[in-house]
């Protein structure tokens, strides 16, 4: 088995159309809904947090958010989410996010397009933090249970 | 079917401790299938053995790798069962990226 770097997925595909073109489809939003299989409305800028309902077969409804960082036409477009299929009722507001990069690249005969997540080694700090305040309490459990058993063994 | 975000939730510590280059060396190391020593892991590392021993520690709290005793030392080895299962919550979603990218092509190669 390879061990490969799994903080991030990294995509890159030739697409034979003008980086103004591929630029367009990405961050216009009623063309972006139409091949990212969205329903969402609004404009993408930078700090806009944009709602979007799947129109996925498997995901029909789901509602996810995304927040835009960097929009730098006609090269650069990023934004962060939550990764994986959203569970309805599950609150992950306070959980990390990946961001997703987009990377425009003239080439001949059309745009290399570069996609990027990144982030997923930073998925447990949220984890990280909540496993630490239960070991604090474990700590405070086994301080606790020395103090009771050396105060028995002073009364023998 | 992608990954619930539960499941890469459950998955988190392993994606934590495979984003450092020490303990992806470690992993490498492992992943031949012969449980190791700390000395053997340390040998021609760049880093202390106490650092190794902490990386240890982090790969197995996320339960990447198991220690046990064998005589006098104690061998690490690599359970791969936790990277398959990361790995493969990462390839489903590269393929929604690849489908979503698809869809993308045709969208802007549409010459109509």
């Amino acid at each position: 088995m390879t061990v490969s770097d799994m903080s991030r997925i990294e995509r890159k595909i030739l697409l034979l159309a003008p980086r103004e073109r591929v630029w367009r489809a990405l961050t216009d939003i009623a063309e972006f809904s139409k091949w990212f299989g969205v329903q969402s409305a609004g404009v993408f800028a930078p700090g806009a947090r944009i709602e979007m309902t799947s129109t996925h077969e498997s995901y029909q409804g789901i509602v996810f958010y995304v927040v835009i960082e960097r929009m730098e036409p006609p090269h650069t477009f990023s934004w962060r989410w939550h990764p994986g299929a959203p569970e309805p009722g599950v609150d992950t507001s306070q959980e990390p996010t990946t961001l997703v990069a987009f990377e425009l690249t003239e080439v001949v005969g059309g745009t290399e397009l570069t996609v990027v997540e990144s982030g997923f080694d930073r998925l447990s700090l949220a984890r990280r933090a909540r496993v630490f305040a239960e070991n604090d309490k474990g700590w405070e459990f086994q301080l606790e249970s020395i103090g009771k058993y050396l105060h028995a063994s002073a009364e023998l | 079917m992608p990954p619930l975000s539960s499941e890469l939730r459950g998955l988190a510590p392993v994606f934590a401790a495979l984003g450092d280059e020490t303990r992806l060396r470690l992993v490498a190391r492992l992943s031949a299938g012969e449980p190791l020593s700390i000395t053997q892991l340390a040998a021609g590392a760049q880093v202390t053995r106490q650092a190794i021993t902490k990386h240890l520690h982090v790969l197995a709290h996320a339960r990447v790798v198991t220690g046990f005793r064998h005589g006098r030392e104690r061998l690490w080895q690599l359970n791969s069962g936790q990277l398959v299962e990361a790995r493969h919550c990462l390839d489903l979603i590269a393929r929604q990226w690849d489908d979503a990218l698809a869809r993308l092509k045709a969208a802007v190669e549409d010459k109509s």
